[in-house]
């Protein structure tokens, strides 16, 4: 049964019309996916910048978001499940400092590394006693499944939501640094915390918050994508790696950097995928290459005394 | 410096020996064992595969333990995680042959965790199953005397269930395919199907393995307007991919199919995404009405009440195949001695296969013969239990399936 070769060739007016839509496709899910990294990292960025700790349990805590929602969409809904499991990841993310962290601070930020690292581990080796191996997937909330077709552009609901959702976090996190008393101090622990300490706020007290905020952007930031991504044991990974990367090409504890760096390691990776999809995950660590060749502070880091 | 006075090194010697002793006994142990190596995934894009795979051996195993064991010996498992990884099943297979000792082993992961697995098993000269990759070329040109392949090749699993696409959606046929050997195998294979029944492939789309976005794969398979999308993904990739074909809700524009399509993967995505997919090819399911099916679920759910997996997946069954014949060879001969068990392996007829015509270990490839089975989903109201959820509507028995042998394997010199 021969096909006609020529049966649905579009014309030069609905090719362009399709280039277009394409190329818009891949620019929103390269804004959308930048906006969900830039969650990620910036609850990395605080923890990095207030408690010099490279928290390597930062992934895993990104997957029990996911888990708790798993775990809590079938008892209360996807939205209920959206606002609590956060809660419970910085809960969980407190006790870690409290009891576990708190103790290395005093030590060589190798014990930092290492204490998260084992964290890590020990968390996703509990996920899987849990949850087992095997996968999981939480399916979008009802009204946002399905896509908004625009004629020219098609586009998915639920990603349109995650990615406001995602604005809305990044502005709220924004408002707190700039505008709240907590949030100056807080700010002020990213410059200096033994000035913060001499100045007479609480620091551990300080640094147990900061670390539970962290924990709650990783946490909502798995809630976000398990829609979209699944949810496995692993997943912490596949969502930690970028993140250190917008950390990197950022600038180490700079706020400002990750919202910008997200968005540019967004972006690359969502138009490569349209031109050569194998080349995408690589496209952001070449991005971070050439930022730390160029400028190793990243974009919006401090200047080291040895850049002078 | 070693110093008899000196209380340290009076310790040092000491824990020295403790730990040779314990080296030792566990040498003395392991020959009084029959040991199986499990090298499999426990981590990584696949990692359930691992512990379904242990469940089938297990099953395999306790009969015989039960029994006192064969030949006075007890029957033990040694896993190792691959992680999915072809280097590190080669380091690990090394591991379980060289300091575990065992007398076969069985392996999985994927293609290129099965190939790795293979050379080792030429070169130390070790029985090896390969138990979930489907590649052409694990009973072709990889094999190799040591090795047996359980699983049904791409080009089975092409033939069994193309004609059931063409029939049911048409001949313009769309491929989402995974960007690794067994993608490409298996949509080549498609493809060479396609074209010698006149259809068209009217777009292609490379998906890398680890990709988690699928929308511009989405965008670009609605533009082409295919009759039928052939989905070619495996383990998260196909999570990811089916939870956003039904976010994106294609299914009202473009019908889809997932032929090879494994439980894992539609009990993670959930009934009303899987339903989306039409027709598929199953291995082996509890649900094909062949004898031993039922109490073969029975004595897996006596086993395992708890089991993340509330249904026995296709690799609990071939592991359990596998694994369950070598030990019935080995109480057969009398023997552990591998070369002994091979020449009883091929060619055996497997009466209680758990499936509707015996099966076979064809003796040229060592390949394991067996049906195939396409299927549809259950409406709800026909789903008695979790798991519950696929009918077949189609057996194709092996002896109509199978094409001839391309090596001769049972010929060549050990």
């Amino acid at each position: 049964m021969a096909i006609d070769p020529m049966a649905s060739c579009p014309s030069a007016k609905e090719s362009e019309a399709w280039m277009l839509g394409h190329f818009l496709n891949h620019l929103f899910n390269g804004v959308v996916l930048g906006l969900l990294l830039t969650v990620i990292a910036l609850g990395f960025s605080l923890v990095l910048g207030v408690m010099e700790v490279v928290n390597f349990a930062h992934g895993v805590l990104f997957a029990i978001g996911a888990y708790f929602a798993f775990a809590l969409v079938k008892l209360v809904g996807f939205w209920w499940a959206l606002l609590i499991s956060p809660i419970l990841v910085a809960i969980l993310g407190m006790i870690l400092e409290s009891g576990l962290i708190k103790r290395i601070y005093s030590l060589n930020p190798l014990y930092g590394l290492l204490l998260t690292f084992s964290i890590a581990m020990g968390l996703e080796g509990l996920i899987k006693l849990i949850w087992g191996p095997m996968g999981y997937s939480i399916p979008a909330p009802p009204f946002a499944a399905g896509f908004i077709d625009l004629g020219f552009v098609v586009y998915s609901k639920y990603r349109f939501i995650q990615g406001v959702l995602a604005l809305f976090l990044i502005l709220a996190l924004w408002l707190f640094l700039e505008k709240t008393t907590y949030g100056a101090v807080i700010k002020a622990g990213t410059i200096s915390t033994e000035m913060v300490m001499a100045l007479g706020k609480n620091l551990p007290r300080l640094r147990t918050l900061v670390f539970g905020m962290g924990s709650f952007l990783a946490g909502i930031a798995g809630v976000l994508t398990a829609p979209m991504w699944g949810i496995r044991p692993g997943i912490g990974t596949e969502a930690m790696m970028p993140a250190l990367v917008v950390v990197v090409v950022g600038g180490m504890g700079s706020l400002y950097g990750s919202i910008i760096a997200g968005q540019l390691v967004g972006i690359v990776t969502g138009l490569t995928v349209m031109f050569y999809p194998r080349l995408s995950d690589l496209m952001m660590y070449l991005l971070m290459l050439v930022v730390f060749l160029a400028r190793p502070r990243g974009l919006m880091g401090t200047k080291s005394i040895l850049e002078e | 410096m070693f110093c008899w006075h000196e209380k340290g090194s009076v310790r040092l010697l000491i824990s020295m020996m403790v730990l040779i002793a314990i080296s030792l006994g566990g040498l003395c142990f392991a020959q009084d064992t029959i040991r199986i190596g499990l090298v499999g995934p426990y981590s990584g894009n696949f990692s359930y595969l691992g512990a379904c795979m242990e469940q089938g051996a297990r099953m395999a195993i306790d009969p015989f333990n039960e029994k006192g064991g064969i030949l006075g010996k007890k029957i033990e498992l040694v896993i190792e995680d691959n992680q999915s990884n072809a280097g590190i099943t080669t380091q690990k297979m090394m591991k379980v042959i060289e300091r575990d000792k065992v007398n076969f082993a069985f392996v999985g992961g994927g293609t290129s965790c099965a190939i790795s697995a293979f050379e080792i098993a030429k070169r130390e000269k070790v029985l090896t199953f390969s138990c979930d990759a489907n590649d052409n070329s694990l009973n072709g040109e990889k094999a190799n005397r040591y090795t047996f392949h359980i699983p049904e090749p791409n080009y089975e699993i092409v033939k069994a269930i193309a004609p059931s696409i063409l029939e049911k959606y048409g001949t313009k046929w769309y491929f989402h395919t995974a960007d690794y050997k067994w993608g490409w195998d298996i949509a080549n294979t498609f493809k060479a199907f396609l074209k010698e029944k006149g259809g068209a492939v009217v777009g292609e789309d490379l998906i890398p393995v680890e990709a988690r976005d699928f929308s511009t794969y989405i965008i670009n398979v609605k533009n082409a307007k295919p009759d039928v999308l052939v989905v070619l993904q495996g383990g998260m990739s196909g999570v990811a991919a089916q939870t956003q074909y039904h976010e994106f809700g294609l299914a009202k524009s473009v019908k889809r199919t997932h032929p090879l399509f494994d439980h894992d993967l539609w009990l993670t995505i959930g009934y009303d995404t899987a339903k989306e997919n039409g027709i598929g090819l199953v291995e082996w399911d509890i649900n094909i009405g062949a004898p031993g099916c039922k109490e073969f679920y029975k004595e897996y759910k006596r086993k395992y009440p708890m089991s993340f997996v509330p249904i026995p997946m296709m690799d609990t069954y071939h592991s359990y195949i596998a694994v369950r014949e070598t030990l019935r060879v080995m109480a057969e001969l009398k023997t552990t001695n591998t070369q002994e068990i091979i020449k009883r392996l091929e060619g055996r007829v497997i009466s209680d296969s758990l499936t509707h015509s015996p099966a076979m270990i064809r003796a040229e490839d060592h390949q394991y013969l067996r049906d195939a089975y396409i299927f549809e989903f259950k409406s709800p109201n026909e789903i008695k239990f979790n798991g519950d959820w696929i009918k077949p509507v189609k057996r194709v028995a092996w002896k109509e399936l199978y094409r001839p042998p391309s090596i001769h394997l049972n010929q060549e010199p050990f």
